[in-house]
């Protein structure tokens, strides 16, 4: 999957534990956006969102990785590099 | 201000489910942590824990009445029942009596009552069977369910309750009884918690993906707090009971005394500043210990020992930074750090008691029980303190003051020192 494509199918998830205002940041996020200092983010919704990637891309990120998933660049590289593991499958 | 002593201890931890089993599995860096397949058949991550190897309820046998020992299902109250009746025993009281004893008290925590007990009545109910459930389950349903149990079979005539702080659950009872004790409202408390093992309770946990699922098939190896491979932590369970005693009556009783309570402190991070429902404020945690060091009138120089709280998770380093803040050391002035997790998993609301066992047996006998599997350090941590601070063999020092904590869920925290007894 494209990145690009990937980040807004993120942000839709994402932004069910957002409000208003940090949803308008999340809009104009980068590779390098914190999810904790930029966006506000709770690190267990993290771990939820991740739980949600998960199911809905059938992929499985393990817990010690989860744990460095600080910036919205580190989450997509990580869903891709499943994604692409699961296709060479 | 009354000081307050330790004439009592009792303990039912997976490595060890006495006094002197637990002693010594600590001095030798023995694990209690087992695979169990009824886990891996729950659809379990991490399928490794610890439970009290060799735990016989049978001595319960001895102390109850025969309609209470043959109803008695609750995991969380046998543990705590053998642990009070141990550190009881072990100060030198007789269990059964006619007497009550106005001047003693129970304060013994839990996270939450005994869930396989509690699924067992709701199973009867929608079976609609309740009516056959019979008498004597809302007392072990109860969160004050273990307490009630000790304060009833010791005859205690204080306050017997029960607090509830998740993994801070141990401490904070310590502390609480301390403070009861100090300020003259009783003279004797029994202080612990306890904790059942409870795949239900243990299952949440893995879903929230805090246990290690690396280790499966190499079960000692799973709980590997501040090593740079830790992936969360190992699920535990069992109970801790200290009996925390007016100086004055336990001199006048020639008690044996395992050490002296000097200071301890509570507090909250409020969930803000980084904290969060399952996050520590680190400005909460360093008021927490400054404050415990603090009322001590220790210097933190003096430190012997640090027992941390130390899970095995990513917030191992942050930990390290916030003792190393708190006291204002680091490097090779660190003193030396463990924790006991690494022996026997992460006993939840059962940990800070166990842990406050431990942490007395290593200041009585003068040693330090090694961190297990922690062979190359995380190096976030070694950027704050040596390596050496870490202790990885059994070794033998004297320890004459140790600080304690614990942090739990909900963003609270619990701080406690103990001294070798001096006149």
């Amino acid at each position: 999957m494209e990145r690009a494509a990937l980040f807004e199918e993120l942000k839709l998830i994402m932004g069910e534990y957002m409000d208003d205002e940090n949803k308008l940041k999340l809009a104009v996020a980068n590779d390098d956006t914190d999810f904790v200092n930029d966006l506000n983010m709770d690190s267990i919704d993290m771990v939820d969102i991740v739980i949600r990637v998960e199911n809905q891309y059938g992929i499985e990120i393990k817990n010690e990785t989860i744990a460095k998933l600080n910036t919205v660049g580190k989450c997509l590289d990580v869903i891709q590099a499943r994604l692409l593991e699961k296709e060479s499958k | 201000m009354n000081r307050v002593v330790i004439t009592g201890l009792g303990v039912v931890a997976p490595n060890g489910v006495n006094i002197a089993s637990f002693t010594s599995a600590l001095r030798q860096g023995i694990s209690g942590i087992q695979f169990f397949q009824h886990l891996k058949d729950s659809a379990m991550g991490c399928c490794v824990a610890g439970v009290p190897m060799n735990f016989d309820n049978s001595i319960l046998r001895k102390y109850l009445n025969p309609g209470a020992f043959k109803s008695l299902r609750s995991t969380t109250i046998k543990y705590a029942l053998a642990a009070a009746i141990e550190a009881w025993t072990n100060a030198g009281f007789e269990v059964i009596g006619n007497d009550i004893d106005p001047d003693s008290g129970c304060i013994f925590g839990n996270g939450v009552c005994d869930v396989d007990h509690m699924r067992y009545a709701i199973g009867m109910f929608e079976n609609g069977d309740i009516q056959k459930l019979g008498v004597r389950h809302i007392e072990q349903l109860m969160s004050s369910g273990s307490s009630a149990y000790i304060g009833g079979l010791l005859g205690l005539g204080n306050q017997v309750t029960a607090n509830s702080s998740a993994c801070s659950t141990g401490t904070e009872a310590v502390v609480t009884a301390f403070e009861k004790i100090q300020s003259g409202n009783a003279k004797r408390m029994i202080a612990g918690s306890c904790e059942a093992s409870s795949p239900y309770i243990w299952a949440v946990f893995d879903a929230m993906r805090v246990l290690n699922r690396n280790h499966n098939d190499n079960p000692t190896a799973a709980s590997r707090p501040m090593s740079i491979d830790s992936a969360g932590f190992v699920p535990g369970s069992g109970a801790g009971a200290l009996i925390l005693e007016e100086l004055e009556t336990a001199i006048k009783r020639n008690a044996i005394i395992y050490g002296e309570v000097v200071s301890g402190f509570v507090n909250s991070g409020g969930h803000r500043n980084g904290g969060s429902m399952t996050a520590p404020s680190s400005a909460g945690v360093r008021t927490c210990i400054e404050t415990t060091i603090h009322k001590s009138g220790i210097h933190p120089r003096e430190i012997d020992l640090i027992c941390g709280h130390l899970t095995g998770t990513s917030a191992d380093k942050l930990e390290i930074a916030n003792w190393s803040m708190a006291l204002n050391r680091s490097g090779k002035n660190f003193p030396p750090i463990n924790t006991s997790k690494s022996l026997t998993g992460h006993c939840i609301s059962a940990t800070g008691s166990i842990e406050c066992v431990a942490a007395i047996l290593q200041m009585d006998n003068n040693f330090i029980q090694p961190n297990l599997n922690c062979d190359i350090i995380q190096p976030e941590i070694l950027e704050i303190i040596d390596e050496e601070c870490i202790v990885r063999q059994p070794t033998n020092k004297v320890i004459n003051t140790v600080i304690k904590a614990n942090f739990g869920f909900g963003d609270v925290n619990s701080c406690v020192i103990f001294k070798k007894y001096s006149k």
